[in-house]
């Protein structure tokens, strides 16, 4: 016994062969344990981040038309095109899914969700849905909006994320970020009405024709669709004409010629009250023809000597990383210059000028929508070189109706800003797009808010705004400042005891 | 105080150690004496609890080290054969860590004390702002010391602390054992025999792991001294000389050192325990003829005692081993 | 334990290196930092923590390499070894004073974030869910720092057996993601490997399982430096 004692004693110890044995069962020991738990999925923690969940707002525009509607006894059927639950655990999806739960919890009067199985052709409940009108064009990611016999469906088959129409894509097509609600709030609207404005962008000359400008107008309202102006003539129902940034000129009426020019097509719907929305690429080469038929309506491109890229630009200022800034002082009191200067508030700039507006000059006929603050400076590689005045970088043109037309007003709107076709809507390059776009239908419709309005939500919060280059320089060289300093210590005290 | 019982420790196929038992008193000075390689630091190492033994147990206090070591290293002061010393520290710095490590009150004033008592002890005092490395050999020595003493334990083991220090700072640090052994136990390890006898009051000889002394200093040479020897400078022919010496009763062993002194050859005479061979040599020369140039008595001090005892036991198979009384 | 911590968090800052360690890590990961946020515009912060983990797995060894070698070499470890000192309490101090000097770096590190939030809405979860989880990798780190620095007088092999040994750890981990079949081994090579866990934190989710397997990670390894002096004294 005591023998067996004193072995166990030198076990415990460490002294035998037997130690090197224990320091294996005790590994083992701690191997199987972590197997054990993660293949158990032993699921014990704590969620340090949940993904933001804004309520859902709603505008008081689409509120109203919301309300009316449930009044009416509309019915709106949001259909996902996948099961309940892999919508929810979708990666993109689940934030679509979210946005109509609560649009529905919202109006549940009104709107309803359901989930079908494409391929088989079935609700949820198990009853059968006639999918063929959209055959084609659908795929698991899309959502398909009924009421009353209208359908929309939003879908994209062009992008690798999924339910891409409910977010901003940036240029590779990844989300960059979340505008479901807009998207939900727009396309409900759409099918609760037949009426729907029609847009035609031109084609013909390199417009661009980016998809989120069709998306924009889509959720605005608008029912897209191209037009070639040298085939036919500006339709009947077309509620806006845009030309958008154009490559190449376009073709002058031909004195006593039968084929009617594409500008005297412009003409004819200016003057029968059409609106007309032309955006130029103040870089681009001179395109005569369509400049004189802007001038016209006293809207001059002016191309002057301050069109150099290195005067207007300012990279210390500078808002994008390609120098652009811009500030905003919008004559007068109006709501556009209201909105847009509080959308421009966060932009710390001072009184930069815009980066590459080539002037517009307005003459009687035409007034300025947005110009460049009186007090803005140009700058050459950071030098101040001058005072730049006032830059109009969008105007806008009423056309009186003429003829049979009296009465009728047109809109000519023009932009000269290198900004405005950028297909990224939320950077900050981009913000040109919407609000001038906004600034469209305040003059075409009274109300800067669109129907929907809701902020976008970014989902991905990982754009720094508002980061200028000097301040990332300054908090690089504080970040550097501190093992500087520390190593300066370090060399001092370490030295110093050397030689005790 | 501490005790040993027959301890063995192996390194791989070779003994440093081979069944080494004593027992120390509280209050003893012992000396451990032996060769280099005998198994001192080795011993040492064991009692300190920085080795374990292959078998055999180590006491300190009646406690058996593996038992409970940290209670049993509380009451030891250590400093082992390359004092543990940290360059980069003040010796300010490393009298304090020291102090913390063997958990001493953690009282600043009574911290800052004891440390300037022993500091004082050791004469440390006007380099305790140097970084140790920067000290010379002698002062390191010192500071090693010092770190032994902190706590005021109860025994102090000294692994050769006078090994590479001058004259004068040997003579220091024996004058400082010396005090300190009044009120503690010590045992102090060195392959010095002078050092052994100035300071210690028992000294343990040891070689090749095996204790083949262990003695109170006064009677080491009385005890172990069991024969004379005497240097005999003699005329006559050598083998002749030699044979007689031998046949000589009482005699253990005759040999010839090969030197001459004018016609005469010396040689070397053992004689038995107790008996005195020089009136037998006298009577022996005088019958042969032969003259006696020289009679001189050899080995009586320690150094050459201790030196014969080491050869004798390499020679020997079983150790002569003798207990203290 | 106490007074050994206190000695070495002394003897990093009486020599160079703790402060050429903190003033490696601080430079460098502010640099990245910058250059993956700051300076890309952007507050996505897996960039600078993927960077940080195999960044660590090389600096940490810097702190760990002397802890065991010195005293080897000086023979300081027996004065250590014959002081009334438990060896866990050895080798937990030594652990704690280098892992001191990490946790300050990194957390003076991190600090920087707090530029980001003047700029966009950082997901503040995320963020100290990858802290967290640097903090408990560098534990393991540390951990395997001293199991190595204790197997050599040499400093220089103690680093770099270190960064060894923590490489092919990682590696392993790294490996389960690419043996296609074999599903029962990848899932073991899943539950055992640094990276996967790492995930779990990077999330955002404070995951128990993946807590407890970097305690035992670095205990297994604390244990194992325990074991390596205990063995020595038997030799």
């Amino acid at each position: 016994m005591a023998k067996f004692k004193e072995k166990l004693r030198g076990f415990l110890r460490g002294e035998n062969a037997s130690s090197l044995a224990l320091t294996i069962v005790v590994i083992a020991v701690a191997v199987i344990l972590n197997v054990l738990i993660y293949l158990l999925d032993v699921n014990y923690g704590l969620y340090l981040y949940a993904p933001e969940n804004d309520g859902y707002t709603v505008s008081d525009s689409a509120s109203e038309a919301f309300s009316a509607a449930a009044a009416r006894g509309d019915k709106v059927t949001i259909l996902f095109c996948r099961p309940e639950d892999e919508v929810k655990t979708h990666t993109t999806g689940s934030y679509v899914y979210d946005t109509a739960k609560q649009l529905a919890a919202k109006y549940p009067d009104l709107i309803t969700l359901d989930y079908a199985n494409i391929i088989t052709g079935r609700r949820a409940d198990g009853s059968e849905i006639d999918l063929s009108e959209f055959r084609g064009q659908i795929d698991r990611n899309s959502v398909i909006f009924l009421s009353g016999g209208r359908s929309k469906a939003v879908t994209d088959f062009t992008t690798t994320a999924g339910y891409s129409d409910f977010y901003v894509l940036d240029s590779s097509g990844s989300a960059v970020a979340y505008k479901g609600e807009e998207t939900m709030t727009a396309m409900t609207l759409w099918v609760l009405t037949d009426d729907h404005p029609k847009a035609y962008l031109t084609t013909g000359h390199g417009q661009q024709l980016d998809r989120e400008f069709f998306s924009m107008l889509t959720n605005a309202g608008y029912e897209t669709e191209t037009l070639d102006l040298r085939k036919s003539e500006v339709p009947a129902d077309a509620g806006l004409v845009l030309i958008c940034t154009p490559i190449s000129d376009f073709e002058a009426a031909v004195e006593g010629s039968s084929i009617r020019s594409e500008i005297a097509r412009l003409t004819d719907y200016l003057e029968r009250g059409g609106n007309l929305y032309v955006s130029l690429d103040p870089y681009g080469k001179r395109l005569p023809t369509l400049e004189a038929f802007l001038a016209r309506y006293g809207i001059e491109v002016s191309r002057g000597e301050d069109r150099s890229a290195n005067i207007l630009r300012d990279s210390r200022n500078a808002v994008t990383t390609d120098g652009y800034t811009f500030v905003t002082d919008v004559s007068g009191d109006s709501e556009t210059g209201r909105q847009i200067r509080e959308l421009l508030g966060k932009y710390d700039t001072g009184s930069p000028v815009i980066g590459s507006a080539a002037s517009l000059l307005c003459t009687e006929d035409a007034s300025p929508l947005l110009v460049t603050s009186p007090s803005g400076e140009t700058y050459a590689s950071g030098e101040r070189t001058g005072s730049a005045g006032v830059y109009t970088a969008a105007a806008i043109s009423s056309v009186a109706g003429t003829g049979e037309s009296l009465g009728k007003t047109g809109h000519l709107f023009a932009v000269c800003s290198a900004s405005f076709s950028n297909a990224d809507a939320l950077t900050a390059a981009g913000y040109a797009n919407k609000d001038l776009l906004y600034a469209v239908f305040d003059r075409l419709y009274g109300s800067m808010t669109p129907p929907y309005g809701t902020a976008v939500l970014s989902v991905d919060s990982s754009t720094l705004e508002n980061l200028t280059m000097g301040a990332a320089r300054t908090y690089t060289a504080i970040l550097m400042l501190i093992p500087l300093a520390l190593a300066i210590v370090g060399a001092v005290l370490t030295l110093r005891r050397k030689n005790r | 105080m501490v005790k040993a019982e027959h301890l063995v420790k192996r390194f791989g196929q070779n003994y440093a150690l081979n069944d080494v038992s004593f027992e120390i008193q509280k209050g003893e000075v012992v000396g451990l004496l032996g060769p280099n390689g005998a198994g001192k630091s080795t011993t040492m190492n064991i009692l300190t609890g920085y080795l374990s033994a292959t078998s055999g147990a180590a006491f300190i206090g009646d406690v058996n080290i593996l038992d409970d070591p940290i209670g049993a290293k509380k009451k030891i002061g250590f400093l082992p054969e390359q004092p543990p010393l940290y360059p980069d520290m003040t010796v300010e710095e490393y009298l304090r860590f020291v102090y913390a490590l063997k958990g001493c009150d953690p009282d600043a004033k009574a911290r800052e004390g004891h440390l300037e008592k022993i500091c004082t002890a050791v004469r440390v005092q006007d380099v305790k702002k140097r970084l140790i490395k920067n000290l010379s050999k002698g002062y390191k020595q010192r500071v090693g010391i010092a770190q032994a003493l902190i706590g005021d334990p109860e025994l102090i083991i000294f692994d050769e602390p006078t090994v590479g220090l001058d004259p004068k700072q040997i003579l220091e640090v024996r004058n400082l054992i010396r005090t300190l052994a009044k009120d503690r136990t010590v045992i102090l390890s060195t392959h010095i025999l002078a050092e052994a006898q100035a300071v210690c009051e028992r000294i343990i000889i040891i070689n090749e792991g095996k204790i083949i002394a262990d003695e109170r200093t006064d009677n080491l040479s009385k005890a172990i001294k069991d024969g004379f020897s005497y240097e005999l400078k003699i005329t006559g022919p050598q083998k002749d000389v030699l044979a007689a010496l031998s046949d000589l009763p009482g005699v253990k062993t005759a040999s010839a050192t090969g030197e001459r002194d004018a016609d005469a050859l010396c040689y070397i005479v053992e004689s038995d325990r107790g008996v005195d061979p020089r009136k037998a040599i006298f009577n022996l020369c005088s019958a042969k003829g032969w003259y006696i140039l020289g009679l001189e008595p050899v080995g009586t001090d320690l150094e050459s005692i201790f030196i014969r005892l080491i050869d004798g036991t390499a020679q020997d198979a079983a150790p002569a081993r003798r207990k203290a009384h | 334990m106490l007074a050994i911590y206190k000695r070495e968090m002394r003897s990093y800052f009486t020599g160079v290196i703790g402060y050429v360690f903190l003033v490696i890590f601080l430079a460098v990961g502010g640099a990245v930092f910058a250059y993956t946020t700051l300076f890309s515009m952007s507050a996505d912060t897996t960039a600078y923590f993927t960077f940080m983990l195999i960044f660590s797995a090389i600096v940490l060894p810097l702190l760990t390499m002397k802890s065991f070698s010195e005293e080897r070499k000086l023979k300081t470890e027996q004065l250590l070894l014959t002081s009334p000192v438990s060896i866990p309490g050895m080798v937990i101090g030594k652990f704690l004073a280098a892992y001191t000097v990490f946790a300050g770096a990194l957390i003076v590190n991190s600090l920087s974030f707090l530029f980001l939030y003047r700029y966009a809405a950082v997901r503040t979860g995320v963020l100290i869910g990858n802290i967290v989880a640097l903090l408990l990798v560098g534990g393991v780190f540390i951990a395997i720092g001293l199991f190595i620095s204790s197997l050599t007088e040499n400093q220089l092999s103690a680093a770099i057996g270190t960064i060894a040994v923590i490489l092919v750890l990682l590696g392993v981990g790294l490996l389960g993601n690419l043996l296609p079949a074999s599903f029962f081994l990848r899932y073991i090579l899943n539950a055992l490997s640094i990276f996967t866990r790492f995930q779990t934190f990077a999330n955002g989710y404070f995951d128990l399982a993946s807590l407890i397997y970097y305690l035992s990670v670095a205990a297994i390894f604390v244990y194992l430096t325990v074991r390596v002096y205990d063995r020595r004294r038997y030799n």
